[in-house]
């Protein structure tokens, strides 16, 4: 069935499953070209653009017990990158006082969100301790390990010749 | 419009959903998984802002009820499903469990993945009559077919397939603390990773091939005659970019689209008259039905 007699077919039988259809493809060419994700509309054009040379990357590094945790080694992928995503989150929100950098992006634009979306994007309780406490249930879900110390580092990463630190930020350090 | 063996069909899909899930448990996607995180971030998505502000996540994440039961419900809803794929209500609420873990499974990832095939492939068996499960379905193949080659036409427009360090500064910036973490213990995987890295030239020259590869795709919107090819394509495609880009998962996530491509009247012929043969094995003959 080509993609014509599926919308002149469609067209005939339904004309709410037809106009759904259009839709949905016409949808996906607009975030695509936005590059948003509003679901049920995805933006495919990531890895289209451009990617920019850098000296370095940005990322997070975890200590447990005084040494490094190597989470993609010791827990499954998904996971592991939970915790990349999450911490990465976390330092961008202490550094923005706990306001998501979404919020502030739009702010600096002049687009102020109604009251009612700050429950969405401001985080006024969220301290060091608690998220400390997640780190650790959610690896101890998975992972074997008495973590009496974790340490969150802000860290750079350069590719020349391998991986290598070349500058480490404390976050904060919690002791159970 | 060639109207497909539904009962078949919605089998073949859940008896990968079964699979799906079962490795799903292993990578922590269940509810019960995260562990109460602290953080969601909906970024612009308006329909997460609603899913929210309705507390739908935050009820199923907190409690500690509400998230096993739901996980358990919504493999036990797949087993179910794979024995009466007629149930279509059963498939409804399957699906509905299946887009709650999916998106709580994404705020709290704090990142949106756009592997979602295993979303579109449930949705077919909803339907009540088996006209409307085949339009749906093909329609779901048209989608996957228009979404390849879009995504290879955007990287010719907006100038990714001319920028010769792109695969190398997409590898990087994807998995630099995946590589970061595997210092010293490189793998067969890890080594071309860093190879890619490197050799800038090799990695752009994969960049264009897949998207051309991509781009092949736009085939499968005329025709049905090429689908074996483009299911080759298909694989290749991301059998490569999870070797390269880690990309475990989510690869899986998007695998559910081999359904669209596979002949399914060849399949539930070859089972039907394989099993039809063997009368004593009646549960298989159920199966092929």
């Amino acid at each position: 069935m080509s993609l014509f007699s599926f919308f002149n077919y469609s067209f005939r039988q339904s004309k709410i499953f037809f106009w759904i259809s259009v839709i949905i493809f016409t949808g996906s060419i607009f975030t695509a070209f936005l590059t948003i994700t509003i679901w049920p509309f995805f933006n495919y054009s990531m890895y289209a653009y451009p990617i920019k040379d850098e000296a370095s990357h940005t990322t997070t590094e975890l200590i447990i017990n005084d040494e490094v945790f190597l989470f993609y080694k010791h827990l499954p992928y998904v996971m592991a990158t939970t915790i990349e995503n999450e911490t990465n989150f976390y330092v961008n929100l202490k550094e923005n006082n706990f306001e998501d950098p979404f919020l502030i992006k739009l702010k600096k634009r002049g687009i102020t969100l109604p009251k009612f979306t700050d429950k969405l994007f401001k985080y006024p309780h969220l301290n060091d301790r608690d998220f400390s406490i997640w780190l650790k249930r959610y690896i101890q879900n998975r992972y074997d390990i008495d973590i009496k110390t974790i340490t969150l580092n802000k860290i750079q990463i350069s590719f020349t010749p391998f991986t290598t630190v070349i500058r480490r930020q404390n976050i904060f350090t919690t002791t159970f | 419009m060639p109207l497909l063996n539904r009962n078949f069909v919605t089998r073949f899909i859940f008896i990968l959903f079964f699979i799906y899930l079962i490795l799903l448990y292993y990578e922590g996607g269940y509810i019960h998984q995260f562990q109460k995180p602290l953080m969601m971030a909906p970024m612009l998505n308006v329909t997460y802002w609603a899913f929210l502000l309705l507390q739908i996540p935050q009820f199923f994440i907190n409690s500690f009820w509400a998230g096993y039961v739901a996980d358990i419900a919504l493999f036990t809803l797949c087993v179910v499903i794979i024995f009466k794929p007629q149930n279509f209500h059963l498939i409804i609420l399957y699906n509905i469990l299946l887009w709650i873990n999916f998106m709580s499974f994404c705020l709290v990832f704090s990142y949106q993945p756009h592997a979602i095939a295993m979303l579109l492939v449930g949705i077919p068996s909803m339907l009540k009559t088996d006209k409307n499960f085949s339009l749906v379905f093909w329609g779901i193949r048209l989608w996957a077919c228009f979404l390849y080659f879009q995504v290879g036409f955007m990287k010719i427009i907006k100038g990714g397939v001319f920028f010769s360090n792109q695969m190398a500064n997409a590898t990087k910036s994807t998995i630099l603390l995946n590589l970061h973490h595997s210092s010293g213990t490189e793998g067969i995987r890890q080594k071309v990773q860093y190879m890619l890295i490197e050799h800038v030239d090799i990695a752009q020259l994969l960049y264009v091939g897949a998207s051309t590869m991509q781009i092949c795709f736009i085939v499968g919107l005329f025709t049905r005659r090429y689908d074996l090819i483009l299911l080759i394509l298909f694989l290749l495609f991301h059998f490569t970019l999870f070797f390269m880009l880690n990309m475990e998962l989510f690869m899986i996530n998007q695998f559910f689209f081999v359904c669209c491509f596979l002949p399914w009247h060849k399949i539930s012929d070859f089972f039907e008259n394989t099993f039809n043969k063997r009368k004593k094995n009646s549960f298989l003959k159920e199966f092929a039905n």
